[in-house]
């Protein structure tokens, strides 16, 4: 525990900045759970159906709920996506642009034989921080999404698909690689963070980008009434009378003014087109998630990866 | 303890170092001198694994600096040109890092070099001058146990005083046994201090003997006396603007005994003279094709 500490002075300042943003992001995220969950209405006025009056009486309070979503639930939720990334990108580049910068890697790297050693003495502990500040985040941004949609499992919904849950641990881990492998290779605070930043952007857009055709992969295609909330809806289609699928552009040229009495509810209008649509149900959520993760935390090991390697190599000024 | 072959370092196109080839026998003080550019530092860089080399070879305690960084490491105690501490943590914060950071740090023993010198352990680095930075970098070389230090130009930045009480830990350390290499450009201060002389110049090995067969070996002469038969090294700008001579000792020797620093010159100068020499030759050889 001395050792540890020994090797994480240098960072305090960082580390003790991390820790009261993490407690201001876990506090405001419980704080806005808990004052939401002491709103009185019965889960079945969420479902948007007319239950004969049952929720009538609940109006007022829905209202208030909505209000208590916009102005303190939706705001913690944000903060559980940005503190962990901040904290990321302030470790990430402070672990070694700073130490560059300051020469104080003379020092470091004089005395320690292996530089390996000392970077992964140093990073692991930060990473930890960043990774429970992640996975904290992104709990409680499950839940926030859970009270944002009531009745829909977060776990089975793609509303905020990567900005929540296990995602921000690997966007954190992400942001943490690539901060500190600029910083290695830079060797300068601000211009590292510049660069971090757009490097990161291109990362995040990377991933989502590959994550977004994988989704893909899952589609469906089924009637307008077997979409639920949660599911990702890719696009909208008409099923001819015969059962094919078609674009909307192709079934104008086919069947014209017959589309213009087409309901949405997927009732037959006596056409015998049906609007149909493209959409990944919300139990591939899961599955979605753990892919998009696996590639912003693949790409932040790999980043950190490049960092040993940089760090073996390059002059310690 | 240090040993190079054909040795060379070249940044983009300037050479700091042309292919030296050099021992520097365990034990003792080794002085490091020569002008700004010479390759000091570099050198000290090379053999701590913060720069590679461009060709040749280098060892340290039989290890390769750029293969086996690690085990050269383990042999070095190392002092920064410029204190290179964290200006926010303590003395002592400094001492716990070292002592996590590198197997067998002994705190003690960097702890008792400071004491003696009224440095408080529990003073920021930040509070401290820039004698008592070095100082305490110097405790922290010295607390690695490492059989090699290499001072790089420690006493750039300090008083007289400061200065003294370096050069006398650095040469108790050298009488405990521990080799010391010290790149300076004091030399008059390192004269007491330094067993070994090794001159670096236009980057390559100018001089390279102890420092009492250095002296014992060399005279420097009036420049109205005689110069038959003595082997002259160079001329050189002494005191007061005077023009000496320095002379290898021989058969005719003459003169009086130089002290280190007029050595240092004598053939910082005949490198210089060398140097302009081959350029005039470049000069005429062009002038005559042309």
């Amino acid at each position: 525990m001395n050792r540890l500490r020994a090797i994480l002075r240098p960072n305090r300042p960082e580390l003790r900045a991390a820790l009261i943003l993490g407690f201001l992001m876990v506090a405001a995220g419980t704080g806005a759970i808990l004052w939401l969950q002491t709103f009185k209405i019965p889960e079945e006025c969420f479902s948007g159906q007319d239950l004969g009056g049952l929720c009538n009486p609940y109006q007022a309070t829905m209202l208030a709920y909505g209000d208590a979503m916009s102005t303190v639930g939706n705001p913690a939720a944000i903060s559980t996506l940005v503190a962990p990334i901040v904290v990321a990108l302030v470790m990430g580049i402070a672990a070694l642009a700073r130490e560059i910068e300051q020469q104080t890697t003379n020092f470091a790297w004089s005395i320690a034989p292996s530089r390996a050693t000392w970077l992964r003495d140093r990073m692991v502990p930060i990473l930890l921080v960043v990774l429970v500040l992640g996975v904290a985040g992104g709990w409680l941004g499950d839940i926030l999404m859970g009270l944002r949609q009531r009745g829909v499992d977060p776990w089975r919904n793609f509303e905020g698909l990567g900005l929540r849950g296990p995602a921000i641990a690997a966007t954190a881990l992400l942001v943490f690689g690539i901060a500190g492998l600029v910083g290695a290779v830079v060797g300068r605070q601000l211009p590292a963070l510049l660069i971090s930043g757009a490097v990161i952007g291109f990362g995040v857009y990377g991933a989502v980008t590959v994550s977004d055709a994988w989704v893909q992969g899952d589609a469906q295609v089924g009637t307008y009434d077997q979409i639920v909330i949660g599911d990702k809806i890719l696009d909208s289609l008409i099923r001819t009378p015969e059962g094919e699928y078609i674009a909307w552009e192709e079934a104008y040229a086919r069947y014209g003014s017959q589309l213009d009495t087409i309901n949405y509810e997927g009732t037959d209008n006596g056409t015998g087109l049906r609007v149909a649509t493209r959409y990944v149900p919300g139990d591939r959520y899961p599955a979605a998630v753990a892919r998009l993760s696996s590639l912003l935390g693949g790409g932040g090991l790999a980043a950190i990866a490049l960092t040993f390697l940089v760090v073996h190599r390059r002059r310690p000024y | 303890m240090i040993r190079t072959w054909g040795l060379t370092k070249r940044y983009r196109r300037r050479s700091a170092l042309s292919d030296i080839s050099l021992e520097i026998p365990d034990g003792g003080v080794t002085a490091l001198v020569g002008p700004n550019g010479a390759g000091k530092s570099t050198l000290l860089k090379l053999c701590i694994g913060f720069e590679r080399p461009t060709a040749g070879r280098l060892e340290v305690n039989g290890a390769d600096p750029v293969r086996h960084r690690d085990h050269a490491i383990a042999s070095i105690g190392y002092v920064p040109q410029t204190a290179s501490l964290y200006r926010d943590l303590s003395v002592l914060d400094h001492l716990r890092l070292a002592g996590a950071i590198r197997p067998g740090f002994d705190p003690t023993h960097a702890r008792e070099r400071l004491g003696p010198l009224g440095i408080p352990v529990t003073a920021r680095v930040g509070e401290l001058s820039g004698g008592e930075q070095a100082q305490v970098c110097l405790a922290i070389a010295l607390g690695t146990r490492a059989p090699l230090l290499l001072l790089d130009e420690p006493l750039a930045n300090l008083d007289p005083l400061a200065r003294r009480d370096f050069l006398r830990v650095a040469r108790l350390a050298a009488d405990d046994g521990t080799t010391v290499v010290l790149s300076s450009h004091a030399l008059s201060e390192i004269e007491d201090t330094a067993d070994r002389l090794l001159v670096l110049g236009e980057g390559r090995v100018l001089y390279d003997d102890t420092v009492a067969h250095s002296i014992a070996t060399h005279r420097v002469i009036d420049t109205d006396a005689e110069l038959d038969g003595v082997e002259v090294v160079a001329r050189f700008p002494g005191r007061a603007d005077q023009v000496h001579i320095l002379a290898r000792a021989g058969s005719a020797a003459r003169g009086r005994s130089p002290s280190l620093e007029e050595v240092v010159l004598g053939y910082l100068a005949e490198a210089r003279d060398q140097a302009a020499e081959a350029r005039n030759r470049t000069t005429r050889g062009q002038e005559a094709a042309a």
